[in-house]
């Protein structure tokens, strides 16, 4: 039967040399939870890089497109008014909404994507790994087999300066 | 020998608490009834709101006749308050995208206020040119939007228009930016806050927030885009305002100087407002552990740079007026500092140029009563930079039959009033509502710093 062991750290120092130690012995880390963003556990767990850029990039250019062609399409194909004598893609004056469209769906976008692969607002209720892993409780959740794998995990967390709970309730 | 390895850098955060402390600190407040203090400051706020929103409303169903603008003052107090309020809004973008992407770390406590002050800010801004419109219910017509008109296209190549796109974008970013960063102290509040109305809330807006490691990965990805996004923004922001006097040929607008020279003023007006608000919080809201007088002096540091900035910007100007050799240039400038607005001037030139010289003294920049004044009077010297480059440029024409004196009556004062009313109110609403220091960034330096 297999199950999942929740350890909890009292530092990130600690936390991040446990994450290293299990993996080296082949455990599999579920995930971890922690109050703030621990800088260097993305790369203790060899996880890899977000692809949240590449939307940046495609809503950015995504609203300059619409932003040029929209200008471009009224200001000289739909309805060419002389202004102040300007030629009718007098392009350098569409530069600075082109801009600003530019980065406002890019980052909508991004936010976007951002809330949809986290599935944020998907479930209101979370199932938390410690009731205060929002406060204080720097938690990593294993996968574990039970039996004699089990032992060896627990001693070696114990080691680590761990203090292993039950498996999350709720 | 192995020595202790000496750090050089005193600590942002004093006393180093521990994690929970934190939490606690920031979150007490907010389980607790409001106070006297508060409540008083509540009251005030709300009167002014309303004694503007009566001054708004006697306007729009007068008309624009109500205001002090004339045939040659046709924007007076109305843009003055506009280019303020988006000016001060300025500080927050710079502290919570700029000083991020430089890796500043004194700005994880300050960031989250000078956000909320940004977007209420521009609120407050956004007023100003719907309230001028004069009929405010037809302002979706600034938007390019289909309609039965012709499609008659709104005019692309307006600086107004310009202004439009960019502040809309601006709110929007800046509104997404400081709700992002909110989600995860807004988790921690729904853990600790009691079953009822008010844990379900924030339960709501913390959309289920778990602290998963994959989570903070993207969220850390998401937070410097938006940065990265928010930098140039912030800067086009103020330099297309600028464009609406700068693409005219006015004397005393028409140069190329006031992109930058406005951005400058921009920062140091917000900075200044910054100031102001956070030496009340702090003292108020009792965290004075987490908003040190180290982070007010490093907030001083800007003012005195901005300061300088925004004073050679000024000197500038005087100096091509007088060498650039074009007479009316020379006139208006000479109107500006001995015409009868010279009062104006001369406030300004104190405010912005000599009174932030002080801060060039460690003690007067430590000192928190010599802040206080001088941050008030960069708000006020600020707010009379746009007045003077408004009306000074304007009230006397090329026509010398056309010169006339401006004078706000008082529907135009009691909507200046309001505005104040409206970016207090959000503010004090803030301070009970939020959490007003973003801890889980304050818990990630605190815990930097408390490595061995």
């Amino acid at each position: 039967m297999s199950g999942t062991l929740v350890a909890r750290f009292a530092g990130e120092t600690e936390l991040l040399a446990a994450v290293r130690a299990v993996r080296e012995r082949g455990f599999r880390v579920l995930d971890v939870f922690t109050p703030y963003a621990v800088h260097g556990l993305d790369e203790a767990l060899a996880a890899p890089r977000s692809r949240l850029p590449w939307i940046t990039l495609a809503g950015g250019l995504a609203g300059l497109a619409a932003a040029v062609g929209l200008q471009v399409w009224a200001a000289v194909v739909d309805w060419p008014l002389d202004v102040g004598g300007k030629p009718a893609n007098s392009a350098l004056a569409f530069l600075p909404i082109s801009f600003e469209l530019t980065i406002l769906l890019g980052g909508l976008a991004t936010a976007g994507a951002f809330f949809w692969r986290s599935g944020l607002g998907r479930r209101i209720e979370p199932r938390l790994a410690a009731p205060d892993v929002t406060d204080d409780a720097l938690v990593m959740v294993l996968a574990v087999d039970c039996g004699e794998e089990e032992t060896a995990l627990r001693e070696l967390l114990s080691a680590a300066g761990a203090r292993i709970g039950e498996e999350p309730t709720a | 020998m192995a020595a202790e390895p000496l750090s050089l850098r005193l600590p942002w955060v004093e006393g180093s608490p521990s994690l929970r402390q934190i939490t606690d600190d920031v979150c007490r407040p907010l389980a607790t009834r409001p106070s006297a203090s508060w409540l008083a400051c509540f009251a005030v706020a709300l009167a002014a709101l309303g004694f503007g929103a009566v001054s708004a409303g006697y306007e729009v169903m007068t008309g624009i006749g109500t205001w002090g603008l004339n045939r040659s003052v046709g924007w007076a107090f109305d843009i003055t308050n506009f280019v303020f309020w988006i000016g001060i809004g300025h500080a927050g973008t710079l502290i919570s995208a700029i000083l991020m992407l430089f890796r500043q770390k004194w700005r994880t406590s300050i960031s989250r206020s000078a956000e909320g002050m940004t977007i209420f800010a521009v609120m407050c801004a956004g007023l100003f040119p719907l309230i001028h419109m004069g009929r405010p219910w037809f302002a979706f017509w600034v938007f390019p939007y289909p309609n039965s008109r012709g499609p008659l296209w709104v005019n692309f190549r307006s600086p107004l228009l310009w202004d439009v796109v960019a502040i809309s974008t601006y709110f929007t970013i800046s509104f997404v930016f400081w709700y992002v960063g909110m989600i995860p102290d807004l988790a921690t509040l729904r853990d600790r806050t009691a079953p009822g109305l008010r844990k379900r809330l924030y339960g709501l807006v913390s959309l289920g927030w778990d602290g998963s490691r994959r989570t903070w990965s993207r969220y850390e990805t998401l937070s410097l885009i938006l940065a990265g996004l928010a930098t140039p923004l912030v800067v086009s922001v103020h330099s297309i305002v600028s464009m609406d006097f700068a693409t005219s040929v006015i004397p005393g607008w028409h140069t190329t100087l006031f992109p930058p020279y406005f951005v400058a003023g921009a920062v140091f007006s917000g900075f200044g407002m910054v100031q102001t608000l956070l030496i009340v919080t702090r003292r108020v809201m009792a965290l004075e552990r987490y908003i040190t007088v180290r982070h007010l002096e490093a907030m001083a540091k800007i003012l005195l740079l901005t300061g300088s900035l925004v004073g050679f910007c000024y000197l500038t100007e005087l100096f091509l007026a007088w060498y650039g050799g074009n007479p009316y240039e020379r006139a208006a400038f000479w109107n500006r500092a001995m015409g009868p607005y010279a009062w104006a001037y001369w406030t300004m030139m104190t405010c912005n140029l000599f009174v932030p010289q002080l801060l060039w003294w460690r003690r007067l920049r430590t000192s928190v009563p010599v802040l206080f004044v001088i941050s008030l009077l960069v708000n006020v010297g600020m707010w009379f930079e746009r007045f003077v480059i408004i009306v000074t440029s304007l009230h006397r024409d090329f026509l010398p039959s056309s010169w006339t004196m401006y004078h706000p009556t008082w529907v135009e004062v009691g909507i200046l009033i309001g505005s104040f009313g409206l970016f207090f109110t959000l503010f004090l609403l803030f301070v009970r509502t939020l959490p007003i220091i973003a801890m889980w960034e304050v818990k990630s330096v605190a815990a930097g710093e408390a490595k061995p």
